[in-house]
């Protein structure tokens, strides 16, 4: 077991490995960094001069070793832009991602896994047609439409909802962010959970705790939720690390200062180092955050040992 | 003569499906006393399943229904009985075993956990080390070697046959008056099949239950039952004592159905196949389900035209066939003609 984990967790190297090239080539052919962080009359040789500064005149196989060998240290270089150590700035940003990530996901697990359960109950009713026409509803709507609609209808019309901008440890700027992540994950986890539950309701074992006279709440806990769970802990671990690595839609619609509004702005100022700073950050909380659903797994589901496969 | 234990009379269970409604179970009576072992026959698709689920109360609801007839249990009809009350019954007085194991059992459960749960259901105060106890007996009596340490363990970590004998503890956990037994072995190995057929004969005796054990297996229902019902198309074609009905069957399904079965002390007699396949639940053929295989039928027009009633054919045996009195000398025309082609 501990070596399987061990190989698992291996695996995870060569992953980011591939994601730092990709990175580090992308924002080397999104452009000259200098064209942005120098006035436009600026000459040829101040030109040369930022570049030399910046370490942009090496070779990139040298230009991206010394990426690597730093990342390797924690340090990620410096901003162009800010001066300042990319990797301070980007953990700046981090708890506001964090705190609208933990609140759109709590949202769509309080309304998504009892929505998917009782539609899945109620099969072929109108209660199931609500919820499967929500779901359609939620998932086909664009977070930033669903957030200028919420910008519009609540956040103009009610005093008290903010339209933007965060105060730590402020529900009522939280709200407008969160509701308009939540929807599209509400909607996946509705789903998900309905199909999964529809599908071990029929299975045979279900009868079989039919076939016992246990009550039906035994039934749908014991036997078929806890079964049917399994399969959308995924789902949920991928929106998760969806929602880590940052909304950037909506962070840029309500001016939240999380990642994914760095992100943006990074890459549009060229700001190389930060931009692979959070690309990378992302990368590798996502990694672990699959990597804890292989675990969730193998707690949830006796027949799964990692890496000997799937028995009986 | 004292009552049945369940007397079953013209159930009729329809299936919806995307295609039209399918009469699954057509006017299927029958009754099980006390103790006996009733063995029910019949192909794929004959009415078996649907018909015991029907007993049970554990049809999918939304596909399925009984249309119509009564399931008397102990004298009480209980399709019409709550669904709190027929749960009080499964499990209790009703304990069931199911065709394939290895998906019957919860996996992510250990089988300790869906035993004990077995045991609970229908015991008021019971501690959890009472409970306990009794599903390591339970597991001991049905053959489960080390049942203590096996209560611990998950489905994956049993073998086929020794996860079809957590499923008869579970079945027998409440000493149910009826255990019904749905192709208990067919998923099973053959070199596993006759100890679980063992086994549940223990089960039988340790709880006085009345088994009804359906198979397609005529080699285990002439091993185990009393008596038997053969099945065609969702009707009952044939029944009576096990002993009578395979020896001069009065239907010419169930003469089909013996004629198909090798046998070890008949060497060289050819095997004989029914022709054709049955028919599907959507297109049942018009008058006796069979005429179209029927070998004997002739195209008589009344084959076609007229349904047979399940008929009194003497000495506690019932068939459906019009011409049931010709059955026995058509069998003995047909061994005898086989002999000479021999």
């Amino acid at each position: 077991m501990r070596g399987a984990f061990l190989r698992r967790f291996l695996q995870i190297i060569p992953v980011l490995i591939l994601i730092s090239i990709v990175t580090f080539s992308v924002t080397r052919l999104s452009g000259d960094p200098t064209t942005l962080l120098l006035p436009l009359d600026a000459t040829e040789e101040q030109r040369e001069n930022l570049r030399e500064q910046l370490g942009l005149n090496e070779p990139l196989p040298v230009q991206y070793l010394s990426f690597v060998g730093g990342v390797l240290q924690g340090d990620f270089g410096e901003s162009f832009r800010y001066r300042q150590p990319a990797l301070e700035i980007v953990m700046e940003r981090v708890p506001a991602t964090l705190e609208l990530a933990a609140a759109s996901l709590a949202l769509a697990l309080v309304v998504g896994l009892p929505a998917g359960v009782i539609s899945a109950m109620r099969h072929g009713t109108a209660t199931d047609g609500v919820v499967q026409f929500g779901a359609f509803i939620g998932q086909a709507m664009p977070p930033f439409y669903t957030g200028l609609l919420l910008l519009v209808f609540l956040g103009i019309n009610v005093d008290w909802i903010p339209t933007g901008g965060r105060e730590p440890g402020s529900l009522r700027h939280l709200l407008l962010p969160a509701l308009t992540l939540a929807p599209f994950m509400i909607a996946i986890i509705a789903r998900f959970t309905r199909s999964s539950v529809l599908d071990v309701m029929s299975r045979d074992y279900v009868r079989t705790a039919r076939s016992k006279g246990i009550s039906e709440r035994r039934v749908m806990t014991r036997h078929v939720l806890r079964n049917a769970l399994i399969p959308v802990i995924t789902v949920i671990g991928l929106q998760v690390g969806a929602l880590l690595g940052g909304a950037v839609i909506t962070e840029v619609v309500f001016g939240w200062p999380g990642i994914g509004r760095l992100a943006v702005t990074s890459v549009l100022q060229r700001d190389f180092p930060v931009v692979q700073a959070v690309v990378m950050l992302t990368a590798v909380v996502f990694v672990f955050v699959n990597l804890i659903v292989d675990l969730l797994y193998t707690w949830m589901d006796p027949r799964i040992d990692l890496y000997e496969g799937t028995k009986g | 003569m004292p009552d049945p234990i369940l007397k079953v009379s013209g159930l009729t269970t329809d299936i919806s499906t995307p295609y039209g409604v399918i009469r699954a179970a057509r006017d299927i009576s029958f009754h099980l006393d006390r103790g006996e072992t009733l063995g029910i026959v019949g192909e794929s698709g004959s009415g078996k399943t649907i018909s015991v689920l029907s007993v049970l109360g554990l049809l999918p609801s939304r596909y399925a229904q009984i249309t119509r007839g009564t399931v008397e249990f102990n004298g009480q009809d209980i399709t019409k009985a709550s669904k709190r009350k027929l749960r009080k019954l499964r499990g209790k007085e009703l304990g069931v075993v199911f065709q394939d194991p290895m998906t019957s059992l919860n996996p992510v459960v250990t089988i300790g956990t869906q035993l004990i749960e077995a045991v609970e259901a229908h015991v008021g105060d019971m501690t959890t080390e009472e409970a306990k106890a009794r599903a390591v007996e339970l597991l001991s009596m049905v053959g489960v070697p080390d049942a203590v340490q096996r209560l611990d363990q998950f489905p994956h970590e049993f073998s086929g046959g020794m996860k079809q004998r957590a499923m008869i503890a579970m079945a027998i956990a409440n000493r149910p008056e009826v255990l019904i037994a749905d192709e208990p072995t067919t998923a099973l190995d053959v070199t596993i099949q006759a100890q679980i057929l063992e086994v549940l004969q223990v089960a039988q005796r340790e709880t006085d239950a009345a088994l009804i054990l359906i198979t397609h297996d005529l080699g285990v229902i002439a091993e185990m039952a009393d008596r038997v019902l053969v099945m065609y198309s969702g009707r009952v074609v044939e029944s009576g004592p096990v002993g009578d009905v395979f020896h001069d069957p009065k239907h010419p399904y169930t003469v089909g159905l013996l004629s198909s079965l090798p046998s070890l002390d008949s060497d060289g007699q050819r095997l004989v196949p029914i022709p054709g396949t049955p028919p599907g639940g959507l297109s049942v053929p018009t008058g006796c389900a069979f005429h179209p295989r029927c070998e004997m039928s002739n195209e008589r027009q009344l084959c076609s035209s007229t349904l047979p009633e399940l008929t009194n054919v003497g000495n506690a045996r019932l068939a459906a066939c019009h011409f049931s009195d010709e059955v026995t000398d058509w069998r003995k025309a047909m061994i005898a003609g086989d002999r000479n082609d021999a």
